[in-house]
């Protein structure tokens, strides 16, 4: 299922949380939004499940506006930040509920999860441990066989087995069933491990949304060694990310005019200059600073 | 046109009903105990079981002259029925839960309100045929009412019970808070009367009312309860109704011909029922979750919300004021300042409360 978000703007009293957001996530897309606390990745992912009215703009799903069609909400999983259930319902109640709301609940995928989980059935959801919280949404969500996955920090509360786990499982799904995964998280090494489009989002605005393929390719990161040190002036050019330097080697991170950099750098007769893998967590790290954001503040634990 | 059209959703049901419980439970204890129990007092009164047991002629006694107070129980319950399920909702956000499932906003607030009715329908009725079996178990006994009586308080009641419902499950898509919902309610059913007599109370003042009753604050302020109460029980359209839930009141009203307004009455609260209920889809329709856990929903309800409050709490705080400063002087010399010094402070907390729900 196909998500189109257009001009979309979201004001709460004096606040701007997001800000004229185009996005299009294409059906059968994993899609990672990444951004830090505060963004407007929750607002978004509202917005887009109908929870929250926008203040200008839209978003549709298949080409339907979400808030009102019940049809086309019976074919998607949502898993929010924080689960809430109804505290006084038992874990089979919650099965229940789900079972007898969606059509598509398949009982054989919920069998198999309810077996990797080992969820007590009998246990009052309000007993619950945070992870055992987030474990039984995401049984919920994946038994009635969603068409789209919107997930809000699905891994969080999941201790790193559980955690490797439940990626495993979206993997298959995707896998499986040609899902379409929207995923919002902090944990930049999981995006990379399962997404193919990602969109960084920062103060309520879009600071980019494109293949990672592409990513990966715009952003580079070159090492090189030089016998005396590069002048000042070369590693300001306009383009470079970021430069790391360890005596008289350094990692350049560069995003635009690479060819350049590259012609220029040679001119100094490098020891050894080529290219190095550079980590998603590190595309955003610098992107963000880019945008005036401070680094330490970044990365969740 | 099939029927089950208007069957709310059966999972929906299920789950609202299951939820509702805790306020159900009580709901139904205090019918039974409010207008079974008086059945089965006159019952054991009749078989002479009082006098083992001395006490007993006491509690009957209370229990007969109290059933303002059950009035007023059974009012109140009512409005926890519909308050309850939908704040909570709100407050433990799991209507976001809800929302994001495949049910339209339209079906959640039907099976809410088909819950609630259902239940008041069940408590009426379990008590009308436990009375009715009460009654006929015991033939010779001498009742001043029969099944006709019975039956009848069973279905005035769910008429006036059920516009209380509505009336508060329309306030409860205004309000993002189960307290919220359940103050509203209680203001907005009662301000009607007690705007009238705060204005009657001002008014006398400046009048031919004896000063030196009103230069005390403590019994100016046991008049204004006592005159609210009663105004509440005569006057207020709901309360007035209330007040014949009891069996007793309710005989007695048809007793004085009460009846001739009946048909016309009940017509009106069936009609404003569905008005109300109508209304509140429309709103919750539009409802902007994010401010869920305010007192108000809507931005542009806060000002009429301040303005009823602050009129209201400057009309009963004023005139108390001003009697706790005259101290044997003429009253009407403080009671200008005093209205002025209860507005700004009643501006100044209704103010802080909103602000402090919406930083929490």
């Amino acid at each position: 299922m196909k998500i189109v978000v257009s001009d979309l703007t979201k004001t709460f009293q004096e606040k701007t949380a997001l800000k004229d957001i185009n996005l299009t996530v294409p059906q059968g897309a994993v899609f990672g939004l990444a951004g830090p606390n505060g963004a407007g990745k929750t607002t978004l992912i509202k917005i887009i499940m109908g929870l929250l009215l926008p203040t200008r703009g839209s978003v549709s799903i298949g080409g339907q506006p979400v808030r009102q069609d019940h049809r086309l909400k019976a074919r998607i999983g949502y898993l929010a930040d924080y689960q809430r259930f109804y505290p006084g319902f038992k874990v089979k109640d919650m099965f229940r509920l789900y079972r007898e709301s969606y059509q598509g609940w398949s009982r054989e995928r919920f069998e198999e999860l309810r077996r990797l989980f080992n969820l007590p059935e009998n246990i009052q959801v309000k007993h619950l441990s945070k992870g055992m919280h987030t474990q039984l949404a995401i049984i919920l969500n994946l038994a009635l066989r969603p068409e789209l996955l919107v997930l809000d920090e699905p891994t969080s509360g999941l201790d790193p087995v559980l955690r490797r786990q439940f990626l495993t499982i979206l993997m298959d799904e995707v896998a499986e069933n040609g899902t379409t995964v929207f995923i919002s998280t902090h944990q930049l090494h999981e995006l990379e491990r399962i997404c193919d489009h990602l969109a960084i989002i920062h103060e309520g605005r879009l600071i980019s949304s494109e293949s990672l393929e592409e990513l990966k390719q715009k952003v580079r990161k070159l090492q090189a060694a030089f016998a005396t040190p590069l002048p000042a002036e070369v590693l300001q050019r306009p383009g470079i990310l970021n430069v790391e330097q360890a005596g008289r080697v350094y990692g350049i991170t560069v995003q635009d005019g690479l060819s350049e950099l590259m012609a220029e750098l040679r001119q100094f007769q490098p020891l050894f200059l080529d290219f190095v893998d550079i980590s998603l967590e590190e595309i955003f790290i610098h992107r963000m600073g880019g945008e005036g954001y401070a680094l330490k503040q970044i990365l969740a634990p | 046109m099939p029927l089950n059209r208007y069957l709310p959703h059966k999972t929906l049901f299920w789950k609202d009903w299951k939820t509702s419980l805790p306020v159900f439970i009580p709901f139904v204890l205090f019918i039974t105990f409010a207008t079974t129990f008086y059945l089965q007092v006159t019952i054991i009164g009749g078989r002479e079981f009082i006098g083992p047991w001395p006490e007993f002629a006491y509690f009957e006694n209370r229990l007969l002259s109290n059933e303002f107070w059950f009035g007023i129980g059974l009012f109140l319950l009512t409005v926890a029925l519909a308050a309850v399920p939908l704040g909570q909702e709100r407050e433990r956000e799991t209507l976001g839960l809800l929302l994001a499932m495949p049910y339209s906003r339209k079906e959640i607030l039907y099976s809410k309100v088909m819950v609630g009715l259902m239940q008041i329908l069940i408590a009426l009725v379990l008590n009308a045929l436990l009375m009715s079996l009460l009654a006929w178990a015991n033939p010779g006994i001498n009742y001043f009412f029969g099944m006709p009586e019975i039956w009848g308080w069973a279905g005035h009641s769910l008429l006036v019970l059920t516009f209380i419902f509505c009336f508060t499950v329309l306030i409860a898509t205004v309000s993002g808070t189960t307290w919220g919902n359940y103050i509203l309610a209680l203001i907005s059913l009662w301000f009607p009367a007690g705007f009238f007599m705060l204005l009657f109370m001002s008014f006398i003042i400046w009048i031919d009312f004896p000063v030196e009753q009103l230069d005390d604050p403590i019994p100016l302020l046991r008049l204004s309860i006592d005159s609210l109460g009663h105004l509440a029980y005569l006057k207020t359209i709901p309360l007035w109704l209330i007040a014949f839930n009891d069996l007793i009141t309710h005989q007695s009203a048809a007793a004085i011909g009460g009846r001739l307004a009946v048909p016309y009455l009940y017509s009106l609260l069936a009609i404003l029922s569905l008005g109300l209920y109508a209304m509140a889809q429309f709103l919750f329709a539009r409802n902007p979750l994010e401010k869920d856990g305010e007192v108000l929903l809507f931005e542009r309800l806060e000002g009429v919300f301040k303005l009823v409050v602050i009129t209201c709490f400057t009309l009963l705080a004023g005139p108390m004021l001003a009697g706790l400063f005259a101290r044997g002087d003429d009253i009407r010399l403080f009671l200008i300042p005093s209205y002025l010094v209860a507005g700004g402070g009643t501006w100044y907390l209704v103010n802080r409360l909103l602000l402090w729900r919406r930083v929490r």
